[in-house]
């Protein structure tokens, strides 16, 4: 089985967390996962364009919905809330027949095409835990953990609602990411605060309040033991790897937690160089840490 | 001493309906409740309000309703009063902001209910109660009246002169124990339902008002009316509202015989809830019911309907029973919910004690005689916390302030201090308690025979004694739940006496109370309200009798009473 | 259904000195089935084993809103929640709500939380924007938020409230919205403006916990969300949120591309962008210095068209009703 998807990275990850790009894709070559440009893809207006213009943000949902069904394929993402902006909007279209309809009348009068309300949307950590062979993913693991105790942290948008993520994000094996730590043969630290949230999106308004957040759970998951957070957002990466060190001051606490994107780590234990994978561009030098495991 | 004109016990629909004419007289008014006003019992209301609103409908065909489902024995006067008042207050709150279902022209929306003969209930889903009492709580905010949130009362004290001088309160969050003095008191503190073991009712409904009110003086009546529920759920009395039937749902027996035809052949499900009580009684007594239970059938309703107006008892079917009424039949018995009797008063909810008024299920004013139609048991709390309120305002405007009994405030202090001194050994107030309720369902049940009431009255006496022996494990002074428990019991232990005693004297069957050995109704002999009165010498319940206040309207005169 | 025997581990909290509150971990064992309500073996302990053990109840049915406790984690109503769904190994670990002041044991001091909730001033109010006529379909918009019970749940939840107390906090947005919403509230405008100051609508981190642990699906972050909305619909647009908001439609309208570049510049201002330099030099230092020129996306016509086509014919997406609620 070909796994190929029409592939959404978010508008982070094309500017300043591109390293989390870089390393989905190397990760994606190395297991044959096919990830398909969309050109015409816009912004997914994350939270903000649903309180500025709810109709218009359903219908720039249904246009990058749109042109993943015209390419046949589910729709990949990198960026909790771009899967929590498109899943919302997925739900609601694909359960509520009128209003597809009246979207589809917008998209059509535009010259988009309509959607068809076929379009599965995928975080890049569910497929890499669900839907590839768990052999297949062993075997590229040449460069396991050794029992490093890895914080998940989880990001909100990819576990709630429960109503619209029920099963994709809950399953009886505990979270995706725990999940992924353990296949690359790390230990999953159990601390306070990996359901919470990073803050990035009051990240502007109420800065004192996200720095404190940060430290927060950056020190909840280091105070448990852990060497290394890792990540299924690119937001979460920028505040919980670039506003770590500004949050030190506030808690007046080093912290010192090296932090990644989850596709970065596992590009690592496929011996994916350092390089491609962008661990320079992170704020918390993880080198130490992973030459311990002779990673780096 | 802090001082009020008025001062309102209990924050429920009633009180805080009353407190709203306090502010709106300018008086200083104040409210004391042992829950946060959210916290009341009114909340858990579900189905509906009762009010002639519709054009076709008549307030005296409301009015003759509730005679006919008092079983005759309600008060006339006060049952006109309330069905005419009816349509204002439903408009009333509609206006505050309660947000009642509307038909498709944006109507207040009605529903069928038992013993009505209009589709007379007004409704807001199936979370009436909670809906209405948000609006009254958001009225009281804006009033700026004082609450004395978390506070209970631990007694109703007179002055010398037999008038009310105050109330003994115990902050519930401090342990502070204080005086307060009012030139009237108004008791709207509900129910009893923890008299009995199963119920449909909070575990803070253990009739507190009631008792005190007994106890300074003033009769409670007709006590031995305790309505059953013929919904409650099997495990854990949990109400499953009237509603539900108004919505077209079924009582079907273990055998899957919808079986209400053979009781109210009219009416069926719709009868009135004494009716339809006794009937699944009936059934789970002959042996057509699964454990101790029939069921109540909305499968046929189908997802949309139920999840549309039915949505609270679809969960609480799922969380506590593990049903899903989409699927099957709910499990249900008759279950101990509402109590006609109270303290008593005149059509303005003024008691015999001067300065004393009671209004909503506290009171038994009585508008609903031997038995309570469904829907009017909000209305009641509305309309008499408005009346009630209205009437004790003009009242404290002309009277005085009296001397507070020195010794009030150290007496019950020296009772709490007693309590907490006694070793840690005999029994927990939980276990009395559960001794009592546990005999109260088993005797004093919806049938009821001398032998066993005999025997439940004749253990009153020791539980007083055992009473007097339990222990608190907890001795502290913040949020002391131990000894808000332990305070209650008494209430409950004089409640429960009052209800078996009057059921026992009544030797006939009326509305709620039927009586095996007496099974028909005497208009003769027992047309009459029964008075419980606290002896004080005797430390026991002691009753008498009343005459129920009529009107002259000859189409209430008694009839036999069929559904 | 079979038994089993299930360990309580209780926080214990007894008052101090003044403000202070001393903890402790207490275990219990009940022998229960798993469908037991947590509630019920509270009441089996408190009546059966230790009198002591403080906690709020009363309806026992979901709807007074009394028993909201932290038990395995989340809070939760004690009464709806079954032990065998909450039991790790047999053991529930139970404590009182998060964010607000202990009194006892597991009973917090609520008077915090309604104080917030009195803040939002939780009660219609007469005015110019006073509604005449209510239609079947005017509290589609509002019935979540009534069945709101004050439970405190998502307050106890909430990431914001956690690192800032001044937060007005789920509930109580909630039951403003309630009041925005209603046809027959007077200062809707009056009460939007009043909601966007500090601390109030534009603190929401949107992290959703709130609608998870709502007991009585009350959804109040979504109530928060619509709440913007009117807010911007009504022009108010000061905050930085707001402005963080409306440059997200410019941007997208202008180039399909969020730009973080404008969007920083436009949120805060000039000024307010210089004083984030903070974060900015961090950025800079690993070169990340978002592009301030991002190209456009294939096809932005066409959602300068989309947008221009709902402007001139708008659709309310809010409700499921099938026509617009009239304000």
């Amino acid at each position: 089985m070909t796994l190929e998807f029409a592939y959404y990275p978010g508008c982070a990850a094309k500017q300043i967390q591109r390293e989390a790009d870089w390393a989905a894709r190397a990760v994606c070559q190395e297991l044959g996962i096919g990830l398909l440009a969309m050109p015409r893809a816009s912004c997914c207006g994350a939270v903000s364009l649903r309180e500025t213009k709810p109709a218009f943000a359903l219908a720039v949902a249904a246009r990058i919905l749109s042109e993943a069904e015209a390419m046949g394929k589910d729709l990949v993402t990198i960026c909790n809330t771009c899967l929590q902006t498109l899943t919302h909007a997925n739900y609601r279209l694909s359960n509520e027949p009128e209003l597809l309809e009246k979207i589809n009348a917008v998209l059509a009068e535009s010259g988009v095409r309509p959607y068809g309300g076929t379009i599965k949307v995928r975080h890049l950590l569910w497929v890499v835990t669900d839907l590839v062979d768990s052999r297949t993913l062993k075997a590229k693991i040449t460069h396991p953990l050794k029992g490093l105790r890895v914080a998940a942290f989880l990001g909100c948008h990819s576990i709630r609602p429960e109503e619209i993520f029920n099963h994709a994000s809950n399953t009886s094996e505990g979270p995706h990411l725990e999940r992924l730590i353990q296949l690359m043969g790390g230990v999953p630290v159990d601390y306070v605060g990996k359901d919470r949230c990073c803050g990035f999106h009051v990240m502007l308004s109420d800065k004192h309040e996200v720095h404190t957040m940060a430290a927060k759970n950056c020190l909840s998951a280091k105070d448990a033991g852990a060497q290394v957070m890792i990540t299924p957002c690119t937001l979460c990466d920028m505040i919980m790897g670039s506003v770590q060190p500004i949050a030190e001051k506030t808690v007046q606490r080093t912290i010192n937690l090296p932090e990644m994107n989850f596709a970065q780590l596992l590009g690592l234990t496929m011996g994916i160089s350092k390089e491609r994978l962008g661990i320079s561009r992170l704020h918390i030098d993880p080198v130490p840490v992973l030459s311990s495991i002779g990673l780096a | 001493m802090k001082s009020h004109d008025l001062i309102i016990v209990g924050a429920g629909l009633s009180g805080m309906r009353a407190a709203l004419e306090g502010a709106k007289a300018g008086l200083d008014v104040a409210v004391v409740s042992k829950v946060h006003p959210l916290r009341s019992h009114s909340c858990a209301a579900q189905g509906g309000i009762n009010a002639a609103i519709n054009p076709n409908d008549k307030w005296e065909v409301h009015a003759y309703d509730t005679v006919k489902g008092s079983d005759f024995i309600g008060d006339e006067d006060a049952i006109d009063l309330m069905c005419r008042e009816a349509p204002g207050i439903i408009h009333e709150m509609d206006r505050m902001g309660t947000p009642f279902s509307r038909n498709d022209d944006g109507v207040i929306a009605q529903r069928p209910f038992g013993g009505a003969s209009f589709d007379r209930t007004c409704y807001a889903a199936d979370r009436t109660g909670q809906v209405l009492l948000h609006t009254l709580w958001e009225r009281l905010v804006h009033s700026g009246i004082h609450v004395y949130e978390e506070c209970h009362v631990f007694r109703l004290v007179l002055a010398s002169d037999g008038h009310v001088a105050g109330l003994v309160v115990y902050d519930i969050k401090t342990g502070e124990i204080f005086g307060l003095r009012g030139k009237g008191i108004l008791l709207a503190t509900g129910g009893y339902g923890r008299v009995f073991l199963s119920s449909t009712n909070a575990t803070t409904n253990t009739g507190d008002g009631m008792a005190y009110a007994m106890r300074a003086g003033a009769p409670l009546a007709d006590m031995e009316f305790v309505q059953f529920h013929p919904t409650g759920l099997r495990t854990s009395g949990i109400l499953i509202t009237e509603g539900a039937r108004g919505e077209g749902g079924y009582l079907i027996n273990a055998e899957g015989e919808r079986f209400m035809g053979r009781y109210a052949p009219k009416k069926w499900e719709l009868a009135s809830r004494d009716v339809v009580s006794r009937a699944e009684q009936t059934e789970i007594l002959e042996g057509r019911g699964t454990n101790g239970a029939i069921f109540l059938d909305l499968r046929h309703l189908g997802r949309d309907k139920i999840i549309d107006k039915l949505p609270q008892i679809r969960h609480l079917a799922l969380d506590l029973e593990g049903v899903d009424p989409i699927d099957a039949p709910i499990p249900v018995r008759p279950t101990v919910h509402y109590s006609m009797g109270g303290i008593r008063t005149d059509k303005f909810g003024a008691a015999p004690v001067p300065g004393l008024f009671a209004a909503g299920e506290a009171a038994c004013v009585s508008v609903h005689g031997a038995n309570r139609l469904g829907g009017n048991s909000l209305l009641d709390t509305i309309v008499f916390g408005k009346i009630t309120g209205e009437h004790a305002c003009q009242y404290v405007r002309s009277a005085q302030l009296r001397d507070f009994p020195a010794n009030a405030i150290a007496e019950e202090k020296d009772r709490i201090q007693e309590l907490k001194s006694r070793p840690n050994r005999g029994l927990r107030p939980a276990m009395l308690h559960h001794q009592m309720a546990e005999a109260m369902n088993t005797y004093c049940g919806v049938y009821r025979e001398p032998v066993g009431m005999t025997t439940l009255a004749e253990k009153f006496p020791g539980w007083r004694l055992d009473y007097e022996r339990i222990h608190l494990d907890d001795k502290s002074t913040v949020f002391n739940v131990d000894l808000l428990r332990a305070v209650e019991l008494r209430n409950l232990l004089d409640l429960g006496e009052s209800i078996v005693k009057g059921a026992l004297a009544r030797e006939e069957s009326r509305g709620a109370h039927f009586r095996i050995d007496f099974p028909n109704r005497d208009d003769v002999k027992w047309r009459k309200h029964t008075l419980a009165f606290w002896d004080e010498g005797a430390q026991a319940v002691r009753l008498d009798q009343e005459e129920v206040r009529t009107v002259g309207n000859p189409e209430y005169a008694p009839m036999v009473r069929t559904y | 259904m079979t038994s089993q025997t299930y360990t309580f581990r209780i926080q214990r909290n007894m008052p101090g000195q003044v403000g202070t509150v001393q903890s402790h971990w207490q275990e219990y064992k009940v022998e229960a089935e798993p469908n037991t309500t947590i509630l019920t073996l509270l009441e089996t302990i408190k009546g059966g084993q230790d009198g002591t053990l403080t906690f709020r109840q009363s309806c026992r049915s979901a709807i007074c809103g009394s028993c909201a406790i932290n038990i395995g984690g989340r809070t939760r109503l004690a009464c709806k929640t079954h032990v065998g769904t909450v039991a790790k190994d047999g053991v529930v670990e139970i404590s009182p709500q998060k964010n607000q002041p202990v009194l006892r044991d597991l009973a917090i001091d609520i008077r915090p939380f309604f104080a917030r909730v009195h803040g939002i001033k939780p009660y219609l109010q007469e005015g110019p924007e006073r509604a005449g006529k209510v239609t079947s379909t005017a509290y589609d918009q509002v019935n979540h938020v009534t069945q709101c019970i004050m439970c405190g749940c998502c307050y106890s939840e909430c990431t914001m409230a956690e690192v800032n107390p001044k937060f007005i906090g789920p509930a109580a947005l909630a039951k403003a919205f309630r009041f925005v919403s209603d046809p027959r509230e007077g200062l809707k405008t009056e009460r939007l403006q009043a909601l966007a100051n500090p601390n109030g609508i534009w603190s929401c981190t949107r992290c959703t916990l709130c609608v998870d642990v709502c007991p009585k699906e009350v959804a109040p972050m979504e109530a928060i969300v619509k709440l913007r909305t009117r807010g911007l619909n009504k022009g108010v647009n000061t905050s930085a949120g707001a402005k963080h908001a409306l440059a997200f439609h410019e941007d997208i309208k202008q180039t399909g591309q969020l730009n973080e570049f404008t969007l920083m510049m436009r949120t805060l201002g000039i000024v307010g962008s210089l004083m984030e330099t903070g974060m900015a030099l961090h950025l800079a230092k690993k070169g990340k210095i978002p592009s301030p020129f991002p190209h456009s996306v294939t096809g932005v016509d066409e959602l300068r068209r989309m947008y221009e086509s709902l402007e001139r014919s708008p659709i309310d997406v809010e409700t499921k009703a099938k026509e617009a609620v009239p304000e």
